[in-house]
């Protein structure tokens, strides 16, 4: 197969050809604005990756021919026309980094004295936590139905009127750097369940430890990263 | 002249989501009158005093009058980010209702006219 490419200062447009018993036959053609891509490099990828995503193109490419609308000084072609501006020196990195673990359970208190049912209970977790030493940095705690969207502006009813509530559900995790504890948060409430606060339902916190990840948004020289850019293709063996 | 004190869920419409570990809010009059009174009265600080209890975080303001809008950021609003937020709502996605409970002070005129002038539909509909 034959790449055909006529680059100009401002777009360049590319061909797939086949040869023919008779001269060549194009398969696949494209245009691209140049302003769009960091150098021809980059452009021919972009080619053979939308030529690939049409299933054309399977072959090898045997020969290249680039005509180059500008003057010729040793190995370098000199273009003109082309506007914009210079990439800045930074790229923007959002950066993903491990951040510890966490454990919740999500229970349901019912009337009568919903409210004071949790307290109770959640009471009796932190002092759990405590009393084992479990290590932990906090127990986040929250009461879907209540103050989970709003957190500290959604004005609580009184304790009265919340004792009063046909249910009061609360959300306990735990935050923790080691997941040995997050993995034995669960184990602290089966015994509450049954001699605990009475509690409704919604208790399944046995094994749900998950890894927290911490978000590092920064900028980083584009120097450092363009020179290791690696392109892979995702094709037939993906 | 009669003032009133109201929630700006009388008269906007706000999303919000997280950046990083910064809340972005949109919060959007429907009208031209309504927008006046958030542009006047939903200032920064004003965000800032309203989070605080909660979320005692610097928030930043930017004006978008051409669609009747205002940006916030409130920042370290989110435990350090989404995926290590413990909150149910991790991305603060509900927090653009948190918003709409910041009351402001308007005269009964001016929330007369915000209240009764066409809404802008900026889709086609119902533009008056």
């Amino acid at each position: 197969m034959i790449i055909a490419a006529d680059v100009g200062g401002t777009k360049t447009l590319l061909q797939l050809l086949e040869r023919t018993d008779g001269g060549a036959r194009a398969l696949f053609e494209r245009r691209y604005a140049d302003a769009a891509f960091g150098g021809f490099d980059e452009l021919l990828t972009r080619f053979l990756a939308d030529a690939r995503a049409q299933a054309i193109g399977s072959g090898d490419i045997e020969t290249a021919v680039l005509g180059v609308a500008g003057p010729v000084d040793g190995d370098r072609v000199r273009l003109t026309g082309a506007r914009g501006q210079a990439p800045g020196p930074m790229l923007k990195v959002v950066a993903g980094y491990r951040d510890g673990f966490k454990a919740e359970v999500t229970w349901g208190f019912s009337w009568p004295d919903a409210w004071d049912k949790a307290q109770a209970a959640t009471a009796t977790i932190r002092q759990l936590l405590q009393d084992k030493r479990i290590p932990h940095d906090e127990l986040f705690v929250e009461y879907p139905g209540l103050n989970s969207a709003h957190g500290a502006l959604a004005p609580l009813p009184d304790a009265a009127a919340l004792n009063a509530m046909n249910e009061v559900w609360t959300r306990l995790v735990l935050r923790t750097p080691e997941k040995s504890a997050a993995d034995g948060f669960g184990r602290l409430f089966p015994w509450l369940a049954l001699s605990g606060p009475a509690y409704t339902c919604g208790f399944n916190g046995l094994h749900n430890t998950s890894e927290l990840l911490g978000i590092w948004p920064t900028l980083i020289a584009r120097a450092l990263v363009e020179p290791g850019v690696k392109v892979d293709f995702l094709g037939d063996k993906a | 002249m009669t003032s009133v004190r109201i929630p700006l869920a009388r008269i906007a419409h706000a999303r919000s989501g997280d950046k990083a570990d910064w809340v972005d809010f949109g919060l959007f009059a429907w009208n031209l009158a309504g927008y006046r009174l958030l542009e006047r009265e939903v200032t920064a600080a004003r965000v800032r005093a309203h989070f605080a209890p909660w979320l005692p975080g610097e928030v930043d303001a930017w004006a978008l009058p051409n669609i009747l809008a205002l940006k916030f950021v409130l920042r370290g609003a989110l435990q350090g980010g989404g995926a290590r937020n413990l909150r149910l709502d991790n991305l603060g996605k509900a927090m653009a209702g948190a918003l709409l409970r910041l009351e402001i002070e308007v005269t009964e005129a001016e929330l007369e006219e915000a209240l009764n002038t066409p809404r802008v539909a900026w889709w086609g509909e119902g533009v008056a």
